[in-house]
């Protein structure tokens, strides 16, 4: 009979009527976002705010595929590093995580939130103080899904144990060898404003504190050792200044 | 009437003829996309389709930037099968290094781009009712389906659209065991909604006058055009990716491979409900078997693959996915080139509108399944 594939439809439709709904009523009712959920980074702090996990390596800045972090240091009385700046433009941030993911001193995590629309581009510029967050259970939780499974965590196990094995067993394959083979002979790189690797704070504790000298930290960190091998190669840090972070 | 100069270039009166611009702000269009269209009356005479209103360079874009990096482009090609598009590049990118990909990754894999062929094509089918006019209630049901995949997407990866998930080497992270139950739980009510789009259009007269017949596509005509997907598929050419050319762990799951004879929308469509029903056969297979252990293989961390080539081709919701990727040895590619489904797909829209009518350009549009971000790319 015409008109009965019609009248199914109907049917379905005027059955929806009865079911419960299934939107929410944003921004009255929010559905409750995942662990992990990738929102604007963040610069997580364990107890006072200007005391920022964060060491001011870079590789974060490395490893941005839009390049929307922007890090400025100088060096302090005792040769670290000092972070002077610390900004993301939230504006072209893409929410791809691998900041957090190429973070070695769990500096960073992303905000369990989505709500960062601004009036203007002014506001969209998030600097050091207005990104700092404070370690808590959930943010810790959060960091810990968007690290995913890294060697990150059986190679600071090995750390503990043999620290001098884990140099090579860090990098598989043979650009483990290469890195570390290169990296002892290479000079470290100066001391550069932007987005340039630096050989301090390279080494495998988290903890900011007592940087190891430059050529040890080269040949001992998994991370930032091979950045400074490709710069090197690539004609002493010339032309692109894309350098390969560790994923 | 006198059209006055400049006031719409692409209205030109040529005898009896008339030029239409349709689009590139056209609801119909699905994106940004612009057909120019010759009408007889009602019907087109011919149509040229414009292109490239979302052209963002991608693949230029993409050698600058190093192999990790690039993933974010892939989730924006095809916005609407992130997941499905990760994968041919994962796969090209571990062909050129020699990555071993660990076993739970590749069902993993499975399972998320089966999941996002069920969502890509709930959107096909939603906007497709919608643009043979039932307006918005059959979309509003789809959406409601794909809502869960996404809110599965956010559980896996922390990203309900851009999910860069599907990595070289493996997956991003591991799916928790409570994201497993969510799949398991949808899987369960996906026959349901299935059914529920089905009870809408598929038996409807006016949705079966509006596409029966319309826009058919012979079989060889089909192959002329290379297309791919449930456009070969509704022309009643069993191809797939999946057991022509397998990949990942596919050749061990029991499906079939849908297809229909008549090559009109009406056979599209019908090609892509029975894709969603062979996904759901899928998903549960993978989920019965789906192994324990490591989530992510050898990766240097300096990736810089040796000097070559590598190709890989999956089989996205929208047909074949292809990602061509050259090394000169640098951490960058030295040529990233996309086969994009929907731009070849979309190639043969121009002989499939000549001699029908103009409501019927939209649907012939819509049953192709064209992504702008994927074509313009």
């Amino acid at each position: 009979m015409f008109g009965s594939g019609i009248a199914k439809g109907l049917a379905t439709t005027f059955g929806h009527l009865f079911k419960p709904k299934v939107t929410d009523e944003y921004p009255e009712k929010r559905s409750p976002l995942a662990t992990g959920f990738r929102g604007l980074p963040r610069l997580v702090y364990d107890e006072d705010p200007e005391d920022l996990r964060c060491v001011a390596c870079s590789i974060c800045a490395n490893a941005c595929p839009v390049d929307v972090i922007h890090i400025e240091t100088h060096r302090g009385p005792d040769r670290k590093l000092v972070l002077d700046r610390f900004d993301i433009e939230a504006g072209g941030c893409v929410f791809c995580g691998f900041c957090v993911e190429a973070c070695p001193f769990e500096a960073l995590t992303m905000m369990h939130g989505f709500e960062i629309a601004a009036y203007n581009r002014e506001q969209l510029l998030w600097t050091k103080e207005m990104l700092a967050i404070k370690a808590t259970p959930r943010t810790l939780a959060d960091m810990e899904r968007i690290h995913g499974p890294k060697e990150k965590e059986e190679a600071k196990k090995e750390a503990v144990t043999a620290p001098a094995k884990t140099a090579a067993a860090a990098v598989p394959g043979g650009a483990g060898g290469e890195a570390s083979a290169e990296a002892a002979t290479a000079t470290p790189p100066p001391p550069r404003a932007k987005v340039e690797m630096p050989p301090e704070g390279t080494g495998t504790s988290p903890e900011p504190g007592a940087p190891p000298g430059p050529a040890d930290s080269l040949s001992q960190a998994p991370g930032p050792a091979p950045s400074a091998t490709a710069v090197g190669e690539s004609g002493g840090g010339a032309a692109n200044g894309v350098t390969p972070s560790g994923s | 009437m006198q059209i006055p100069v400049g006031a719409q270039e692409e209205v030109v009166r040529e005898g009896d003829l008339l030029t239409i611009n349709m689009g590139p702000q056209h609801p119909s269009t699905h994106g940004v996309f612009r057909m120019i269209l010759t009408l007889d009356g009602e019907t087109i005479v011919s149509c040229r389709p414009v292109m490239g209103y979302l052209h963002r360079s991608v693949e230029k874009l993409a050698e600058s930037r190093t192999y990790l990096q690039n993933i974010i482009f892939t989730d924006r090609l095809d916005y609407l099968a992130p997941m499905t598009t990760n994968l041919p590049y994962a796969m090209a990118t571990e062909r050129l290094a020699n990555i071993e990909v660990p076993e739970r990754a590749e069902y993993i894999r499975v399972i998320m781009c089966e999941l996002q062929r069920f969502a890509s094509h709930c959107v096909a089918v939603g906007t497709f009712a919608s643009d043979t006019g039932a307006f918005f209630t059959p979309m509003m049901y789809t959406f409601q389906a794909r809502e869960q995949i996404l809110d599965i997407y956010d559980m896996a990866c922390g990203a309900r659209m851009t999910v860069s998930y599907i990595r070289y080497g493996g997956i991003a992270r591991d799916v928790t065991d409570e994201a497993i139950a969510r799949i398991r739980k949808f899987v369960g009510e996906m026959d349901r909604a299935v059914d529920e789009v089905e009870s809408m259009m598929t038996g409807n007269e006016i949705f079966k006058a509006r596409t029966q017949g319309i826009g058919v596509l012979p079989a060889d005509a089909s192959l002329a055009y290379s297309m791919s997907g449930p456009m070969l598929r509704g022309s009643g050419i069993p191809y797939d990716i999946r057991r022509a050319d397998p990949y990942s762990v596919y050749p061990r799951f029991d499906f079939e491979i849908p297809t229909r004879p008549g090559g009109d929308c009406y056979d599209r469509y019908m090609v892509r409900i029975a894709e969603m029903r062979q996904t759901k056969k899928i998903l549960e297979q993978a989920l019965r078997d789906l192994p324990g252990g490591p989530v992510m293989g050898k990766v240097p961390k300096v990736f810089r693959p040796a000097k070559g080539y590598a190709y890989a081709r999956t089989e996205s919701p929208k047909g074949e996915i292809g990602f061509y990727i050259e090394s000169d040895g640098k951490v960058e590619p030295y040529r990233f080139h996309i086969r994009a489904p929907s731009f070849i797909n979309l190639g043969v829209l121009s002989q499939l509108v000549i001699g029908q009518k103009v409501a019927d350009a939209v649907v012939i549009l819509g049953s192709i399944d064209i992504v702008m971000g994927e074509v313009d790319r």
